[in-house]
């Protein structure tokens, strides 16, 4: 009935913005009435080099039920990490939630070192990558600039406009 | 060949979208069981899951194996767990349950068929420890993910006159008549209970509930008052590891509402479920003929709705064993009258602020009812998604008894989304 995920490495690029504590983590999800919602998560990492982690501060938080709906009825969810105008954006499936066990201990150390001992989580969430797209504006610009290259260049920009002699 | 019990389930979980799968899949292994492969019951042994070889429950199994322990209740990849009589042989076809060492991860298995990968629910940091008393601490408290589970009272003495619920194989085992502890009394010692509580909170974010309950003892000047005084004594022994109130369940018969007063007043307790077991009056009288005689049905759910006056309204529950009120001879015949009296019983409690839950019946050799069959998956499925349903549109939520703080009810498990 199950498919057990395919196991394959993140980008050393990827995995290098997951460690930075200063890049920007948002998890996209759909809601009860199908609806997107987005939400910062800055535990977002990956503790293996194949899986995402995150732990959920609260078990009631919007993020946290799309995700029991998620992994319940097999929907993906999205996620974006961005830094510094590099940024990637994941399709990835929910392999499992951890309540307990040396991965929720893990997450729930890192959260008691940040924010105090008194610092609780009510979920871990393991997400398994099934497409992941460099979407930083630099790539992206070079890929439609091949595809069309003219695009988005207004006529009175410098970089199109031919030098006019007074 | 497909085999029946993955037809079922897709089936199932095909006709009833609004249910989540693990849930049906819960369901399902609870229904038909689950065995360990021995490559499966060789990993278990290791200090990571290995549970030992006492029962707080005392339930006599008589297909385990006395070199092997046994491990603690299966994790679904959505974090619930299933609690699963291993080793009982009164099932037909059990799913098993495989080690892959090439991968590192539990299969749950259907014949040859991956049902999913699954995990079990980790030994506690404090078992294997002892009292200062010299008790092993794993007799003292059982767990589940976040669950620490206290056995005040080790013994049922309904079961001294024949009068035991009659689904019951509570204390049946050989340990439980020596004493589960490896001590004489059937009752835990105060010290014992705070010191295990006391290194169990050691573990980093490990339980986030205490549950706390016992055989019944009727004994006292009023109606189970040495009983009350007893679960006073362990609480108030738990309760100088905490502040003030902490996240805590006592299943317990239903108390006078002096007594239920002084539970409130005198320890830092949060809810309280004296259980109806089961809710049609006259298979009550039947499938519970103790309780009956001692208080009857009437009294007790009248005590049942007074507890809220005084824990509040969410924080009184009350279970059934589901299916029981099926059984032969003289349980309901068809599961559409079962489900109309379930549902009748939700109703009546949330309009009164009781949270009503379902616990799966488990026939079991050595109860009264003795090996019976069971009632189709279906029904469990229809039972769960109503009451559930139910006490949603009262606003109620089982946040004592849910998927993280117990794992017994599959229409708590259903909450989560909400």
């Amino acid at each position: 009935m199950i498919k057990l995920p395919k196991i394959s490495m993140l980008s050393p690029e990827l995995t290098k913005l997951l460690k930075m504590s200063d890049s920007v983590k948002i998890i996209g999800t759909l809601d009860a009435s199908g609806e997107p919602r987005l939400s910062a998560n800055d535990t977002l990492t990956s503790l293996n080099g194949i899986s995402l982690i995150l732990s959920e501060k609260l078990e009631k938080s919007q993020c946290n039920r799309d995700l029991v709906r998620s992994i319940w009825y097999g929907k993906p969810v999205t996620v974006l990490v961005f830094h510094d105008g590099t940024s990637f954006e994941i399709r990835a499936k929910i392999y499992r939630c951890l309540i307990v066990g040396p991965i929720f201990d893990e997450m729930l150390a890192r959260a008691r070192e940040k924010y105090g001992p008194d610092a609780d989580i009510a979920a871990v969430w393991e997400l398994i990558p099934e497409k992941c797209r460099d979407v930083s504006e630099d790539t992206v610009l070079r890929e439609q600039k091949a595809a069309h290259p003219y695009y988005d260049s207004h006529l009175d920009r410098e970089s199109v406009r031919s030098i006019i002699s007074k | 060949m497909d085999s029946l019990k993955v037809s079922e389930l897709e089936h199932l979980t095909a006709k009833y979208p609004d249910v989540s799968p693990f849930v049906i899949l819960k369901l399902s292994m609870i229904c038909h069981g689950v065995a360990l492969t021995p490559r499966a019951l060789d990993k278990v042994q290791s200090a990571t899951y290995n549970f030992g070889f006492l029962e707080p429950f005392g339930i006599d199994y008589e297909g385990r194996t006395k070199d092997k322990a046994m491990p603690g209740p299966i994790l679904l990849r959505d974090a619930s767990n299933v609690y699963i009589n291993y080793g009982d042989a009164g099932y037909a076809d059990p799913y098993r349950v495989d080690w892959d060492e090439e991968d590192g991860i539990f299969l749950l298995m259907d014949g040859g068929e991956l049902i999913d990968s699954v995990d079990f629910v980790p030994r506690p940091g404090f078992f294997g420890k002892k009292t200062n008393r010299g008790v092993p601490m794993e007799a003292v408290a059982d767990v589940r993910a976040q669950k620490l589970i206290l056995t005040a009272y080790q013994r049922c003495r309904l079961w001294e006159t024949g009068h035991q619920c009659r689904f019951c194989a509570f204390f049946t085992s050989e340990n439980a008549a020596k004493g589960v502890a490896g001590v004489a009394s059937a009752e835990m010692d105060t010290a014992d209970i705070y010191e295990t509580v006391r290194e169990a909170l050691k573990e980093r974010g490990r339980f986030s509930e205490i549950y706390l309950s016992g055989g019944l003892d009727e004994s006292g000047k009023e109606l189970f008052d040495n009983e009350l005084d007893r679960y006073i004594r362990i609480l108030q022994a738990v309760g100088r590891n905490f502040r003030g109130r902490f996240s805590s369940q006592l299943m317990a018969p239903a108390y006078s509402k002096r007594q239920v007063k002084r539970l409130y007043d005198e320890t830092g307790l949060t809810s309280y479920c004296p259980n109806i077991e089961v809710w049609d009056e006259e298979k009550s009288n039947w499938l519970c003929p103790g309780k009956s005689r001692l208080l009857g049905h009437k009294e007790w759910v009248k005590r049942t709705l007074d507890a809220v006056e005084i824990f509040g309204k969410g924080y009184v529950y009350t279970q059934v064993v589901a299916g029981a009120e099926l059984a032969a001879p003289y349980g309901f015949k068809t599961i559409e009258e079962a489900l109309e009296s379930n549902f009748q019983a939700c109703e009546f409690y949330a309009k009164n602020g009781v949270i009503f839950l379902s616990t799966i019946w488990r026939p079991h050799h050595a109860s009264r009812l003795g090996r019976q069959q069971m009632p189709p998956l279906e029904y469990y499925i229809r039972l769960a998604r109503g009451l559930y349903q139910i006490r949603r549109e009262y606003g109620l939520s089982a946040d004592n008894d849910d998927y993280k703080h117990c794992g017994n009810h599959p229409d708590s498990d259903l909450e989560r989304m909400d």
